[in-house]
Formats: structure tokens, sequence, C-alpha cells
């Protein structure tokens, strides 16, 4: 009869102890899973209110492409077209014909002290360009937008 | 036996419940937050196809090396005049004097009425003249007539 109750009670311990674990694994992993799914929710909601527009005009190709020697400058004019203010510091990136180029500059160009929605910023980045058709792609927060442009020779 | 059974039930129940109480508000405050931003990125839509404007002219005084370009809001959204650009031969014009049907320093632009830019320190006629509205919405021209 001692020796069954002290079974029953080994069971019992072990029953608890797995279960216990089974149940602090399983939470734990559904906070980290929770916490994941809060940020990649941020993350795309941000992606969906981030728009933005390449304003730059193609009919004046001299204001877009600079081909001074050994300095030689893509400027585009992005406008914020979305809902939230946008970082002017990190996270500008322009593609010119499928290679990335180095941003050099993003400033706003109007009093503004913030790329706000509705407020326009000069990227300029050093790229040299050959003459011919190019197209430049402006990428900020998940939102891209794109300008076909022609350099032509001088 | 029977009550060892009961008892590790009873805790891994209580773990799924704890799980289901941290999943929950997490999954339902992202489904939400996604609903508002599709809304609003409709609402943005919406608003860019109600936009519409047309240049009526621009108009290079010589003399006084100032241009000055009409453009009126034929579309049904309310336009700010801050957030409106113009570009002269593709470069962005900062400093410029804006009047909405006579009256300065307005900050809204209503559907039917007349935006006049006034650019001073103009050196030469441009060539294009290209308007961009707060939407994203754009009109250009190269009809820049002269007076003397």
């Amino acid at each position: 009869m001692s020796s069954s109750g002290i079974t029953q009670l080994v069971l019992f311990i072990a029953a608890l102890t797995v279960a216990a674990g089974v149940a602090t694994t399983l939470t734990a992993n559904v906070n980290d899973i929770s916490g994941s799914l809060d940020s990649r929710g941020d993350n795309i909601v941000e992606g969906i209110d981030t728009d933005i527009e390449i304003i730059s005009d193609p009919g004046s190709p001299e204001s877009i492409y600079d081909d001074t020697e050994d300095n030689e400058t893509v400027t585009l004019l992005v406008k914020n077209t979305g809902e939230r203010t946008l970082s002017t510091e990190r996270g500008v990136d322009v593609v010119v014909d499928g290679r990335y180029i180095p941003v050099d500059t993003v400033t706003v160009v109007s009093d503004a002290s913030a790329w706000r929605p509705g407020q326009t910023v000069r990227v300029t980045a050093s790229a040299a360009l050959d003459p011919g058709d190019h197209r430049a792609v402006v990428h900020v927060d998940g939102d891209s937008a794109e300008l076909l442009f022609r350099t032509e020779s001088t | 036996m029977g009550f060892s059974t009961s008892a590790a039930a009873t805790i891994i129940f209580i773990g799924v419940l704890l799980s289901f109480g941290f999943l929950y508000p997490v999954v339902e405050e992202t489904a939400e937050a996604h609903t508002e931003a599709f809304d609003d990125r409709d609402d943005r839509s919406l608003a860019q196809r109600n936009t519409d404007i047309s240049l009526e002219n621009s108009t290079y005084n010589e003399s006084a090396q100032t241009l000055s370009v009409n453009v009126t809001n034929t579309g049904t959204t309310t336009l700010r005049v801050d957030e409106t650009d113009l570009l002269l031969d593709g470069v962005i014009e900062t400093d410029s004097e804006t009047t909405v049907d006579g009256v300065s320093d307005r900050a809204l632009w209503l559907p039917g009425e007349t935006l006049t830019v006034v650019v001073d320190d103009v050196s030469e006629a441009p060539d294009r003249v290209h308007v961009v509205t707060g939407p994203g919405v754009r009109v250009s021209t190269t009809d820049v007539g002269e007076e003397s």
C-alpha cells in the first residue's frame, strides 16, 4: 500500500513537471510570436502609409542630370504624397538603370523642417551616365517611385 | 494515475489560455491597423483621382524680370498652396509669391479658384513651366508668353 502511494506520488510529480514544462514553452513561444507579429504589422502599416512621387520634369533633362566633368550628379525631386512624415536621414535609396547609387544629400526644398506629407525633397546622388535613356527608381520605407528620363550628349 | 492526468491537463489548459490571451490582442490590433491603413490609402487614391488642375497661362515680363503663372483648380478637392510646387525648366522655385483669386497668403486653394504664382528675378523666359499639386497631380506647358 505504501509503495503504491509512493509510486503514485512520483507519477504525479512527473506529470506535473512535464505539463508545466510544456505550458511554459508554449506560452513563451506564443509571446515571442506575438512580439514579432506586432512589429511586422507595424512595418506593413508604415509601408501602406508611405507614398512618394518623383516630380522632376523629364522634359528638362539638364535639371535631372548634371554632366560636369568628374562631378556627375543625378538630382531628383521627390514629393511625399503619403500619410507619414518621412526621414531624410536614412532609408532613401536611389537605383539608376538597376544600379544602386549612393545618395549624397537629401534636403527639404521648402522652409519646412521635416519631410512632411505634401513636402518635396531634393535628392542628389553621384552617378556618371552615358547619353541615352535611363530609369531612376527611388525607394523610401517600402514604397518606390520611378522616373524615365533621357540624357543628351553634349 | 487519474488525478495526475487531470492535474497535468489543467496546467496545459491554463498554458493554452494564457497563450491565447497573449496572441489575441496583437492579432486584433494588427488587423485593425491594416484596415485603417488600407482605408487611408483608398482615401488618398480617391483624392488624387478627384484632383485636377489646368494651367491657364504663364507670362514672362522681361523688364520686371518676373514670371507669373495662373493655375485653376478644376478638380473637386481642396488643395494646399504650400504643398504646390512650381518647376521652371525642371528647377524647383522656392521663393515665390502666391495669391488665390487675388488674395495673398492664402493656405487653401478651393475648387474653381485660380492660383497665381509670381516668381521674381527670372533672368530669361523658361522653356517649360511645370506645376505639381500636393496629391502629385501635375501639369506642364511650353507656352510661355512674353511681355515687355
